[in-house]
């Protein structure tokens, strides 16, 4: 066997001696150790006695930098070699590292010991700390503490005896037992451990941040400094790259009592940066502990990543939901808690999806897996089926632009919503909100035989609960049972007399059982009507049913009409004389003087018109805008011309002289409702366009005004009027500008003639043979059966054409682009 | 976080407890002083104050914790508990535990 060749030899042998002397001092200076080392053993080999002392540091500072690293087996290599050419004081304060690092705390004692006592050995600050571990951890008995020199000894005593009160509370006896330890004693950084340590305990988090930040940089008492730093709300957090990170994250998950959890949390942390969720989650899911629905750290790195998906958004939320999808397709779960939360999750995300066909599914899968004996369990259960019951009972989603052949409103379904909710009652009889929505699905849905026996259900069950008896006020109002819904609505005002719902509800009550006696010509009944009315009448404000003006001037109408007519005039006085808005209260008097009087112009239509020219301010318009409005509700039969050209004319300024931004914006989609008015809105329209050329709402009323099945034009114009109004920071103008662009892109895609909408062309047809030959009930039906299994609207566009009820096919579409972007249907 | 976490209370606790808890800690953090605070243990008082609220938000909350699980980690080591050390012998083990890599 040949002499083995070094391989640096070859490498550092063409080089200058000064010119390696610098590389290494370089190496050394950056912390390449190694290479540094590598360099002094060529040197070394030249010069021994010029270049060991600089060998003998680098080597030490390479197995320094190794155990930094954890790699505890490689430093003790190197310090292996170190032996061979170093005295073995040199080498002793690194041994003690490797020692403490093997926790081997009876040898750590012993090169404690050991190096304490030598006086010709050099210790650095580190070696110092190490040094205080050691004695520290081996928490040695009275026997071996007798060993150590008289001071440390004591010093030693004196730590050891702090730790044992602090970890008993005895915050006093700790102090006093810290108390003889000098700051430069070996143990000062334990001292003040010790000290920031009660502090934090005590609750004293300012003294116990200052304490922390006053431990040396070397040893245990830094490390468990930082961990607890973290408990303190410092900034204070350590960077994902530092070295000491995972041994803080460790320690820390160490004194949450989660040690387990620490590595686990440190892999996941990273492939969460990375943008790998479900990784991160496969990573975590390895934890003995997690998924867990303890108060514990796993329990909220459970809630985490089982609620992260709804901050997520496009792909990442979809990759993500897949992944557990499958998880639940092959019902590979961890355990019960992991299937629980899945099944929630998923439950969760399927709700927000208007078109779901899932969601009842992924509930009643959670529900299956709730434990059966919890106390709970019925009010979870009825809980869980009112939710997916009031998702079934949304709306359909309307349309972003107005369509000729506009559907009639409907629920998402509604059987369903019902069924479920029914169940939910049953579950938990107490369950409030299920009763209201389901008596809300009953309404909707017109089954008003069955909303009654509810309400009156619901009246016998909660007799104090102000909402029921709102409802079952409101209904007996509707169907003129006025006593019987007076009576409801006074106990609810009774339960909370403030509640300005209550009183309007109270007071139309009131009213509308007036008007009745006094058109059955009982009028000393409606008088005493109106005198309960008036209890809760208002003075300070414009209202158009409280307000004491309001009621006077009706009541005054009904002795007008049915009474005295002298009693009339004067309550009609008196209105005038207290009201804030005489125009809206004369278009008021008019309007109900002519349900009764059938003559265009009655004894208050001169002086309306006279008082509309000095219809002036915003307040003047909106309240007389508002009157025309609910004028025109109490009979919308009449003819009501006359006072609709009275109302345009008080807002006809509007389209040319002064009015603010606010006001435009209020009225012209407001006014764009009502056809009378449809030509002033554009006016006002138009004159703001004039003023304010670049705002981008009013940008983009005007491309809703011109087109009503938008072109490529009005995309474009769309698109800018999105970015002016992001760049304003204008949001909801950006959110109705992007649905509209959306819209209008789908209008513009040509029709797909191979549709087939994701299944077998034969069996599509074979349903619309079915359909074609079905009655209009039966068609019903089989579109409601056929719901279970494809989802309705994807169903209405399968039929359309075939049957006359379902929507066109582009409408649907634009029923989907459309979904909840609440856009205006303006200008119809 | 978790509403139990930000009052210091167990997942057991009852309307009552939750009030007292409440009442507490908006004392120790009122709003003038620490707003923030104050904020964070009002939402979670609105999250559990009764029967329904606690059953509402263990089924359908959607509110993460935190943007990342470090994040979730730190915030829950800064609302969790220090109203107790750990006992002697945990003590000594968790201080021989930071000597390793």
């Amino acid at each position: 066997m040949g002499k083995k060749r070094d391989k640096n030899s070859g490498r550092f042998s063409e080089l200058p001696c000064d010119q390696l002397e610098k590389q290494a001092s370089d190496d050394m200076a950056a912390g390449r150790f190694r290479k540094a080392r590598d360099t002094y053993k060529v040197l070394c080999k030249q010069d021994r006695q010029k270049y060991l002392p600089v060998l003998i540091e680098a080597n030490r500072r390479l197995s320094e930098q190794l155990m930094e690293k954890g790699l505890t087996s490689e430093a003790q290599q190197v310090l292996a070699y170190l032996a061979t050419i170093a005295p073995a004081s040199t080498i002793a304060a690194q041994d003690l590292s490797i020692v403490l690092r093997q926790q081997d705390w009876q040898r750590a004692f012993d090169r404690a010991l050991r190096l304490v006592t030598d006086t010709a050995a050099v210790l650095n600050e580190r070696d110092r700390a190490e040094i205080a571990d050691a004695f520290v951890l081996a928490f040695p008995n009275a026997q071996e503490l007798s060993k150590l020199p008289v001071t440390e000894a004591s010093e030693l005593r004196s730590v050891l005896g702090a730790v044992r009160c602090l970890c008993q509370e005895q915050w006093e006896q700790a102090q006093e037992f810290l108390r003889p330890v000098p700051r430069g004693s070996l143990f000062a950084a334990w001292k003040i451990l010790i000290k920031a340590m009660i502090a934090f305990y005590r609750g004293d988090s300012e003294r116990a941040r200052t304490l922390f930040l006053q431990v040396s940089p070397h040893g245990v008492p830094i490390r468990v400094s930082k961990a607890l730093l973290l408990f303190l709300r410092t900034d204070h957090a350590p960077k994902l790259d530092e070295p000491a990170h995972e041994q803080t994250t460790r320690c820390a998950c160490a004194f949450l009592g989660a040690s387990t959890l620490a590595p686990f949390l440190m892999r996941a942390e990273r492939s969460w940066q990375a943008g790998r969720f479900e990784d991160s989650y496969k990573e975590i899911r390895q934890a003995p502990d997690f998924p867990s629905e303890q108060m514990d750290l796993a329990g909220a790195l459970s809630d985490f990543y089982f609620r992260a998906p709804f901050a997520m958004r496009g792909t990442a939320r979809e990759r993500y939901l897949k992944w557990f999808m499958r998880l639940a397709d092959c019902t590979s779960f961890k355990n019960n808690v992991e299937a629980l939360l899945t099944f929630r999750l998923l439950g969760c995300s399927e709700l927000d999806d208007p078109y779901s066909d899932n969601v009842e599914h992924f509930w009643r899968k959670f529900l299956e897996l709730w434990p059966e004996n919890d106390a709970l369990n019925g009010k979870i259960t009825s809980l869980v089926l009112e939710q997916v019951g009031n998702h079934y009972a949304q709306r359909e989603e309307p349309h972003p632009f107005l369509f000729e052949d506009e559907e009639e409103d409907r629920l998402r379904d509604a059987e369903g919503a019902i069924q479920l909710l029914e169940e939910s009652i049953e579950h938990d009889p107490s369950n409030l909100s299920a009763y209201l929505k389901l008596l809300e699905v009953y309404g909707f849905e017109k089954r008003e035989s069955d909303r009654s026996r509810l309400l009156d259900r619901m009246a016998r069950l909660f007799p104090k609960e102000k909402a029921v008896l709102l409802q079952a006020g409101q209904d007996s109002i509707e169907r003129k049972g006025y006593i019987n819904g007076i009576q409801y609505l006074e106990r609810a005002h009774l339960l909370d007399p403030l509640d300005p719902e209550v009183l309007q509800r109270l007071v139309t009550a009131y009213t509308r059982l007036a008007r009745q006696y006094y058109e059955r010509r009982k009028i000393n009944k409606g008088r005493h009507s109106f005198e309960l009315a008036h209890r809760h009448a208002i003075c300070d404000r414009t209202d158009f049913i409280r307000g004491l003006d309001f009621l006077q001037a009706l009541q005054a109408v009904l002795e007008m009409t049915f009474g005295e007519r002298e009693k009339g005039l004067r309550l009609m006085a008196a209105a005038r004389e207290c009201t804030r808005s005489r125009a809206a209260l004369l278009l008021f008097a008019h309007g109900n003087y002519r349900l009764y009087a059938r003559k265009r112009h009655g004894p208050f239509w001169g002086e309306l018109q006279e008082n509309c020219a000095r219809v002036a301010t915003a307040q003047d318009r909106k309240e007389i805008y508002l009157m025309f409005q609910h004028v025109r509700s109490l009979a919308e039969k009449l003819d009501w011309s006359a006072e609709s050209d009275l109302v345009r004319a008080c807002l006809a300024p509007l389209g040319t002289t002064a009015f603010n931004r606010e006001e435009a914006l209020y009225f012209v989609p407001l006014l764009s409702l009502c056809p009378p008015l449809v030509s002033l809105a554009k006016a006002i329209l138009w004159e703001a366009l004039r003023r304010y050329p670049d705002d981008p709402r009013f940008r983009l009323y005007s491309v809703f005004e011109r087109a009503r099945v938008p072109g490529v034009d009005a995309i474009v114009e769309l698109e800018g009027i999105y970015h002016d109004a992001m760049q304003r920071g204008d949001a909801s103008t950006a959110e109705l500008a992007r649905s509209a662009i959306n819209t209008a892109n789908q209008l513009l895609e040509p029709p797909d003639e191979r549709e087939d909408f994701g299944f077998p062309r034969e069996e599509i047809e074979e349903m619309r043979r079915m359909a074609l030959e079905m009655s209009d009930p039966e068609f019903e039906k089989f579109r409601k059966e056929s719901g279970k299994i494809i989802p309705l609207p994807l169903f209405d566009l399968v039929m359309a054409g075939v049957r006359k009820k379902a929507p066109a096919p582009e409408s649907e579409k634009r029923r989907r682009t459309g979904e909840g972007t609440g856009q205006l249907d303006l200008f119809s | 976080m978790n509403p139990y976490l930000v009052l210091g209370l167990s997942p057991e606790a009852g309307d009552t407890e939750i009030r007292r808890a409440y009442l507490e800690a908006i004392r120790e953090f009122p709003p003038e002083r620490e707003p923030e605070q104050f904020q964070a243990i009002s939402q979670a008082y609105e999250k559990i104050r009764d029967e329904k609220s606690r059953l509402n938000y263990i089924l359908f909350s959607r509110e993460s914790p935190g943007s990342t699980p470090f994040e979730v980690f730190l915030k829950f080591c800064a609302a969790s508990g220090k109203e107790k050390p750990l006992d002697f012998e945990k003590m000594k083990a968790l201080l021989r535990s930071c000597t390793r890599n």
